[in-house]
């Protein structure tokens, strides 16, 4: 089991800042919970970054533990990870796994260092696993020769693009004040050119109201990814966004009818296929809406094992675990609270959101914009107002279409 | 089979802002268009025939 509400293992009683000090995991698997294996490791192989957006989790909120760790991931610590990671995929007989390249900015541990980070990961893998080895950057420093390397070694690579070049160089600036869209206009030049488009995993987009979100969606458009996110800046009822939720959702709806209205498909948008696949009764396939169990664990460049990096926004080391892979199995890291937390469906949302019509669509967002310090992550979204409005507003387009087009055949 | 028609995606879903996809007549709807919506059908269809658990990843690649 999976999902659902194992009533007796959540201590609804239990004192602040749930998961951590109420959810208790033993009586879970007690109760016939499995937790589901990792199949996104996500190697945090270089701490620090060539820009500095303003935006930025990891270093402008909570969590300053980047200042302590390696800036570099040792090569002692990406074999330990890379033998972590074959353990698990054979402890529970994986087909398929990802390994995210994460940062800061991971392009600057160095191509040859990246390439033989994934040798590492690939020779600890049975025969039978495949292994997607994708690289996340800001884009600054590919250039053709790291591209044809990447290629050449089967990466995937997905980009940080904010939307037009005023809105790229609104926030996503180098630590001199310079903007990056240049830079990031000529590297995704290169990576949608034919000799290197199968290496183009897509584009991540962070939402910003004072983009056109029409022009923004346009301008990652014009550079023909396979694929596009769009990211809510991490924040919680602690540190709460800029503006109103509602003024998310409305950025989004404009995104998404904009989106939907094309008579054929131009890109793949995860976070609308998420909630169109829900609201036909499917499920989501990313941690930013819906209830299916995260598959995702992190590594960062001392070994430390976390839950996600995002939590970093919430509280000093809201990601921790107090594992490492040079001293414990992947597996321990099942056993965490805050891991658990993220796989257990319904029983993770308070009863706000379960007596929301919308849960099961929503399922409360970012787990880490549902921080608030007293209670912990068991709350509605920051962003809830903003994501109800989208979830309504998909369903009554969806809804709507599919009575008209199956009338008129 | 008679296909149920588009009344059958109301009911109890639609209070909860859901359709269910196995009470559409999908061999009409799936013929023709590369649409938005029509693909996400055929995902959902998709998903369901292959019967494995989908799980959720890192939001901060693509």
């Amino acid at each position: 089991m999976t999902a659902g509400r194992p009533g007796p293992a959540v201590l609804d009683a239990a004192p602040a800042r749930w998961p951590d000090h109420a959810l208790d995991v033993a009586a879970l698997r007690a109760g016939g919970w499995r937790p589901t294996p990792f199949r996104d490791f996500v190697l945090k192989v270089h701490q620090r970054c060539n820009l500095a957006c303003d935006y930025c989790f990891v270093y402008t909120m909570a969590d300053q533990t980047w200042r302590d760790r390696p800036a570099a991931m040792p090569p002692e610590v990406g074999r330990a990870a890379a033998h972590r990671i074959g353990e698990h995929v054979r402890a529970h007989g994986l087909a398929a796994v990802r390994v995210v390249l994460h940062g800061g900015e991971p392009l600057l541990a160095g191509r040859d260092r990246l390439v033989a980070l994934a040798a590492d990961v690939r020779a600890a893998l049975p025969a039978d696993c495949t292994a997607q080895i994708c690289v996340q950057t800001n884009a600054v420093l590919l250039d053709e020769p790291t591209l044809r390397v990447l290629h050449g070694h089967g990466f995937a690579v997905g980009v940080s693009l904010d939307g037009t070049p005023a809105d790229q160089d609104r926030h996503r600036r180098t630590h001199g004040g310079r903007g990056s869209a240049a830079a990031v206009d000529a590297a995704l030049r290169l990576l949608s050119d034919s000799r290197y488009r199968s290496a183009f995993a897509g584009l991540l987009c962070t939402v910003d109201l004072a983009a056109d979100p029409v022009d923004c969606y346009d301008a990652l458009l014009r550079h023909a990814p396979p694929r596009i996110d769009f990211l809510l800046p991490h924040a919680n009822h602690a540190q709460p966004p800029r503006a109103p939720a509602n003024a998310y959702g409305d950025w989004l709806i404009a995104v998404f009818d904009r989106w939907y209205s094309a008579p054929a498909q131009e890109v793949r948008v995860r976070l609308f296929e998420d909630v169109m696949s829900l609201v036909l009764g499917g499920h989501s396939r990313s941690e930013q809406i819906g209830l299916s169990p995260v598959g995702v664990v992190v590594i960062e460049s001392d070994g430390s094992v976390e839950q996600v990096d995002s939590l970093k926004s919430a509280y000093p080391h809201a990601a921790a675990t107090g594992l490492n892979v040079q001293n414990d199995p992947l597996d321990a890291a099942l056993s965490h609270p805050g891991i658990a937390a993220r796989q257990i469906g319904t029983a993770a949302l308070c009863d706000t959101c379960l007596a929301c019509p919308v849960h099961r669509v929503c399922g409360a967002g970012h787990y880490a914009h549902r921080y608030e310090p007293r209670t912990g992550f068991r709350n509605p979204s920051v962003y809830c107002g903003g994501l109800r409005r989208l979830v309504e507003h998909v369903s009554a387009r969806l809804t709507a279409d599919l009575a008209v087009r199956l009338a008129a055949r | 089979m008679e296909d149920p028609g588009a009344s059958q995606i109301d009911g109890d879903l639609a209070d909860q802002g859901l359709a269910d996809v196995t009470r559409m007549p999908l061999s009409r709807l799936l013929l023709s268009d590369d649409s938005v919506l029509t693909n996400a059908v055929r995902r959902v269809l998709s998903d369901l025939d292959q019967g494995q658990e989908i799980i959720a990843a890192f939001g901060n690649a693509p």
